[in-house]
């Protein structure tokens, strides 16, 4: 796996004009006497210009401008959003994470493939696309989606039917790492993100993410949480399953759970409620 | 107050086709991969009030790019429990035409789904983008020796899983520090 000493990415930055003047002399003279080189640089120009005849400017931007409009209006919504579901959490995050907790009645589930460790149903979301927000703070929200298949927010407490779906919301903040745990109304702890592998998962930070599919919610009575918790290294899942199942006996159910986690751990949840 | 905008025919134009290409190199499918760039250039405009200007704009761009085309893969191996496919397509039309760094591309697209996101990240600047040990550090957020130590790992890594493969490949281990 050898190295060449002038790879394709700095004829990328030659041709964008970000060599320094030595690079750029270097490469210059390396191009006159180097001919499969300069055939490189060749093939990287016509590429360009096939990249611009297959997608022109004038076609990128229309779809750009509509997709940043999109976007603009998304940003609008969130900021109201979180600004409704932050105002009671507000009071009682002094290290301003932002919790909530999601009750939720779950079914058990009749398709396997779209069966979520608890039985609540997973399906693609349609409520709503992906959102990606700047964000400095975490959070962990959601929306429902009524019979009439329009979406709205939901409020933390609300009493929910079964079979409406929920789609979680959360918000990054500075952190890097994140998994979302459920605890249902028969007291199991359970595990919705990631899916798989025993750590948390890579995010990016300051962005604001939906998760990528829905829940459906069946007629199981009892509590729910959803807890998502976020930190800046990738940390065994079992730390933050064991902590919630030691929170199973302390919670009362106008409470949010508090997971003992280490400090740099932070925590966000929501809640819903069923009758 | 609103944070001054970027001229985006400038950015297309000096830009487009390295996010392009990346995200086809990434997804694997031109529909997802257009999908992708679009989103790629929003995040441009959202973030670039944000851009320092340690790396330079290209490397920038690049690191947007891969960190949206990673996440995007994890959140679909996720959802369909469908590990990443190991088999690897090359483009019959590429215009690549260097063995050594198609085999480099490939070798690092077959193993992606075994590595960690930072090695992930490491190697994909390094092998991938071909960026300087200086320019994929900075991309990554790391020093160059923790860069080279992610290396050494994806090394590793890799050797392991190709080993089980081809069991006659041969590896050079060393990730040497450019400057020396």
């Amino acid at each position: 796996m050898n190295r060449p000493k002038f790879s394709r990415f700095m004829l990328e930055q030659y041709l964008s004009g970000e060599l320094s003047d030595t690079e750029r002399q270097e490469l210059e003279h390396a191009l006159a006497e180097n001919p499969k080189l300069a055939e490189q640089l060749n093939d990287l120009k016509n590429d360009i210009q096939n990249f611009t005849n297959e997608i022109p400017y004038s076609s990128f931007v229309v779809e750009h401008e509509k997709r940043l409009a999109i976007n603009q209006q998304k940003l609008s919504i969130k900021r109201l959003f979180n600004i409704r579901t932050w105002w009671p959490s507000l009071t009682l995050a002094a290290s301003a994470t932002a919790v909530f907790i999601l009750f939720v009645n779950s079914d058990r589930m009749q398709n396997d493939n779209n069966v979520a460790n608890n039985g609540t149903t997973i399906v693609s979301t349609d409520i709503n696309s992906q959102t990606h927000l700047k964000g400095s703070s975490i959070s962990l929200s959601a929306h429902i989606q009524e019979p009439n298949k329009k979406s709205r927010p939901a409020t933390a407490g609300e009493i929910v039917a079964a079979g409406t779906k929920v789609q979680l919301y959360y918000n990054v903040g500075n952190f890097s790492y994140m998994a979302i745990i459920g605890i249902d109304g028969l007291g199991n702890v359970l595990r919705y993100w990631p899916e798989q592998g025993e750590q948390l998962t890579p995010i990016t930070s300051d962005i604001s993410e939906t998760l990528p599919f829905a829940l459906t919610l069946d007629s199981t009575h009892g509590r729910e949480e959803f807890i998502a918790v976020f930190a800046t290294q990738p940390l065994p899942i079992d730390i933050i399953l064991k902590a919630a199942q030691n929170t199973l006996n302390e919670s009362s159910p106008n409470q949010a759970r508090q997971l003992n986690l280490p400090n740099d751990v932070k925590q966000a949840s929501f809640w819903l409620i069923k009758k | 107050m609103d944070a001054a905008q970027p001229d985006i025919h400038d950015l297309y134009i000096r830009y487009g086709r390295a996010i392009y290409r990346r995200c086809q190199y990434f997804l694997q499918n031109d529909y997802e991969a257009h999908d992708a760039m679009h989103e790629v250039f929003i995040k441009v405009c959202e973030k670039y009030n944000s851009y320092k200007g340690n790396a330079s704009l290209l490397t920038w761009v690049v690191k947007i790019t891969t960190n949206y085309c990673l996440n995007l893969l994890r959140t679909k191996r996720a959802v369909w429990h469908d590990r990443y496919q190991q088999t690897v397509k090359v483009d019959a039309n590429s215009r690549i035409s260097d063995t050594d760094q198609l085999e480099r591309r490939e070798i690092i697209h077959t193993i992606l789904d075994k590595l960690e996101p930072d090695i992930q990240q490491a190697a994909i600047y390094y092998y991938v983008d071909e960026m300087k040990q200086e320019e994929a550090a900075a991309a990554c957020g790391c020093s160059e020796p923790t860069l080279r130590k992610r290396l050494q790992r994806f090394l590793m890594i890799a050797q392991r899983e190709l080993k089980l493969i081809d069991s006659d490949i041969v590896f050079d281990n060393l990730i040497n520090d450019e400057k020396s």
